[in-house]
């Protein structure tokens, strides 16, 4: 399965000449940078808030909106963070470093152009890599057999639960929990019912929307409601956004080398934008001549990140288009979509929907230039957003996590389901339990269960076939480098545990 | 943070006990190899639930547990507990009221609990919100959202 010009081509030709589809992406990337600028509301918050919006629709409409919320979400939290040095995106805590400062000089507009360039270039490489690269990926992925889908599953549960919090144990018993809720409902192979209760709402399982409005939405919705009146009200005031030429082409070998970096990270499943913007950041201040100015208000500090987490967007969408495997929260959300579309993510999809894998390509690249244009165009009016009343903007989005939570069954049991797990979640975040993990495990545990019995019974029950060197290496690679992950994080955690520990003590003495 | 974790933990080992236990009633259903049937993925996740339980309670009994670095705020937990109440009063009424009566009086009240305290802000958002969004669901998705039953009885439509 090579790259095909001329399915590509065609896609461009489909994309264009329906003006429903480029609304769409203008609906996703605008809303996305409304959900950016809020604090409290994430790209994940924002995609799991708008999959109801793409019921009644076909499914390249709501696909390409949700990838405009991705894409918009990631850059809109550069705007908060630069302004109130708040990040609205945990992947735009690199960017306030110097964002924020250089808004404190009066220059907060400055800072935006920046981003916004930075993320439509970094953006734009990563979708171009995306696009390029999936397709031979894919072909990899056909090869797969039960054990290394088994193996695949394994490898990115392990990579989500090795990065997603300071405690390894409770990012695990997170996953665990999910794997659980997967296993409600008939089983798959058998058709036996399992934890159902005579429960006729839980045959086909927990639906997956209302946990997830449940989990990102509605626990966010929570936190905010009970976090009211702690944060102060703020006044932004914009001054000039566009940008000097001469200031973008200052910043062009830090904007491509670290949308390379993003593209690289976003597509290692478990990492994300967040990580891929602060790698970026570092290695731009290492390899700077001035790296005392970083942290000061410098835009090779805003470009670094910026450009990386955009390029982390198309990154992290590789191994979810090509083998089914999220690299992050956003895109577990996004292959979520893609089952409700009933669509089977993984190689199968992308050697049997053609039609609707290069459409999304071009889409994902098209959404790049229409963030540029309306982020340039209306970042006054966002910054705006950022001094909204939180009182009623979280009224308005408690009442979009329920209906998002009844439309996709029109189950009164969903929504209370929907506001049960977010209660759940919410004390979860105070313990330091990461939901990641749980959204995680919801996606990939059919796929682990499936794929580990079918194994085994095709080697009667020999668990030495998902090590086994010879026949499945692949399976022993995912096995070998998720245990790695697992290892050295664990190492990692330990040390900055220990050192907690201590502090902890002696503040106690 | 260690009573919390001791808690969490014992409750867990619970929980995965009765998932192993329910396991085991249907283990011998279904039409796959016994072994590997529908009850050998729970069990995994059940045994591997109990040890990571057990580890978290034995971590926190040696004083080993993370520390909060976040703490709940009183006032605002009651704050969520009101909120939530009027959430689930909204949705066990929702068949009575319908979408269009129910919506802008759960934002209504719902802002006035949050503490706004302009009434052209609160009845502006409270009316044009639901407003828009039964617009966008019953014309756009094409995606009927509740009906008032009330209205249907007393006038024929809602």
């Amino acid at each position: 399965m090579e790259f095909d010009f001329q399915v590509f081509a065609h896609a461009w030709g489909t994309i264009l000449s329906q003006p429903m589809l480029i609304f769409f992406i203008f609906v996703g990337v605008t809303a996305g940078i409304m959900v950016g600028c809020l604090p409290g509301l994430t790209a994940t918050t924002g995609c799991a808030l708008l999959i109801p919006f793409t019921f009644g629709r076909p499914p390249l409409e709501g696909l390409l909106m949700l990838i405009g919320v991705f894409v918009g979400g990631i850059y809109g939290g550069s705007i908060s963070g630069i302004l109130i040095r708040t990040p609205g995106t945990p992947s735009a805590a690199a960017t306030l470093l110097d964002g924020f400062p250089l808004a404190q000089k009066g220059q907060g507009g400055r800072a935006i152009g920046m981003s916004t360039v930075a993320s439509f270039a970094g953006g734009t490489i990563g979708a171009l890599i995306m696009t390029f690269a999936s397709p031979t990926i894919a072909t990899f992925g056909l090869r797969f057999g039960p054990a290394e889908f088994f193996a695949l599953a394994l490898f990115g549960l392990s990579m989500i639960v090795a990065v997603s919090g300071v405690s390894l144990l409770k990012g695990i018993i997170a996953a665990l929990v999910g794997l659980m809720i997967t296993t409600i409902g008939y089983d798959p192979l058998s058709a036996v019912p399992r934890y159902t209760f005579g429960q006729m709402q839980l045959l086909s399982g927990l639906e997956f929307i209302p946990v997830l409005i449940g989990l990102f939405g509605i626990s966010q919705v929570f936190r905010n409601i009970e976090k009211m009146g702690i944060s102060e009200q703020v006044k932004t005031d914009l001054t000039r956004i566009l940008p000097k030429f001469r200031e973008i082409w200052a910043t062009k070998v830090i904007m491509l080398k670290s949308a390379l970096m993003g593209t690289f990270i976003g597509s290692i499943p478990g990492t994300g934008c967040d990580i891929a913007a602060f790698s970026a950041y570092a290695e731009a201040k290492r390899s700077s001549k001035h790296p005392e100015k970083f942290g000061t208000g410098i835009l090779e500090g805003i470009a670094a990140p910026e450009a990386a987490n955009n390029a982390a967007v198309g990154g992290a969408m590789i191994p979810m288009l090509t083998l089914g495997i999220p690299g992050d929260a956003v895109t577990a959300v996004l292959l979520g979509a893609l089952t409700v579309h009933n669509f089977q993510p993984g190689p199968i999809f992308f050697r049997e929907n053609l039609d609707i894998v290069y459409p999304l390509f071009a889409g994902m690249i098209l959404a790049q230039a229409i963030l540029l244009v309306v982020g340039l165009s209306c970042a006054r009016y966002f910054a705006r957003l950022v001094t909204l009343d939180p009182r009623m903007f979280t009224a308005v989005i408690f009442l979009l996590c329920i209906i998002g939570s009844y439309a996709m069954r029109f189950s009164s049991f969903d929504v209370f389901l929907s506001l049960g797990i977010g209660a759940v979640a919410y004390f979860m975040e105070y313990y330091r339990f990461p939901t990641s993990p749980i959204l995680l495990a919801l996606i990939l545990g059919p796929l682990a269960e499936q794929n580990l019995r079918r194994a085994l019974q095709i080697s009667h029950g020999n668990a030495l076939v998902f090590i086994d060197p010879v026949n499945h290496p692949i399976a022993l690679i995912f096995i070998v480098v998720a245990m790695a992950a697992l290892v050295s994080m664990y190492l990692r955690m330990r040390k900055s545990r220990l050192a907690e520990l201590v502090r902890e003590r002696e503040t106690q003495n | 943070m260690r009573k919390a974790d001791i808690i969490t933990g014992i409750f867990l080992m619970v929980l995965a006990a009765g998932v192993m236990i329910e396991a085991g009633t249907y283990a011998h259903r279904g039409v796959q190899i016994e072994y590997f049937g529908p009850a050998f993925f729970p069990r995994i996740l059940a045994i591997a639930l109990i040890l990571c339980a057990g580890l978290l309670v034995i971590n926190a009994l040696r004083k080993q547990a993370l520390r909060r670095v976040e703490f709940i705020d009183r006032r605002g937990l009651g704050r969520l507990a009101l909120a939530i109440a009027v959430g689930i009063v909204y949705w066990l009424a929702i068949d009575y009221t319908g979408f269009l009566i129910g919506s802008p009086i759960f934002l209504f009240v719902l802002m006035t609990v949050l503490g706004a305290r302009s009434w052209l802000q609160r009845i502006a958002t409270s009316l044009a919100a639901p407003l828009a969004l039964w617009a966008i669901f019953e014309y756009f998705l094409v995606i009927s959202l509740p009906e008032s039953q009330v209205l249907y009885l007393l006038f024929g439509e809602s």
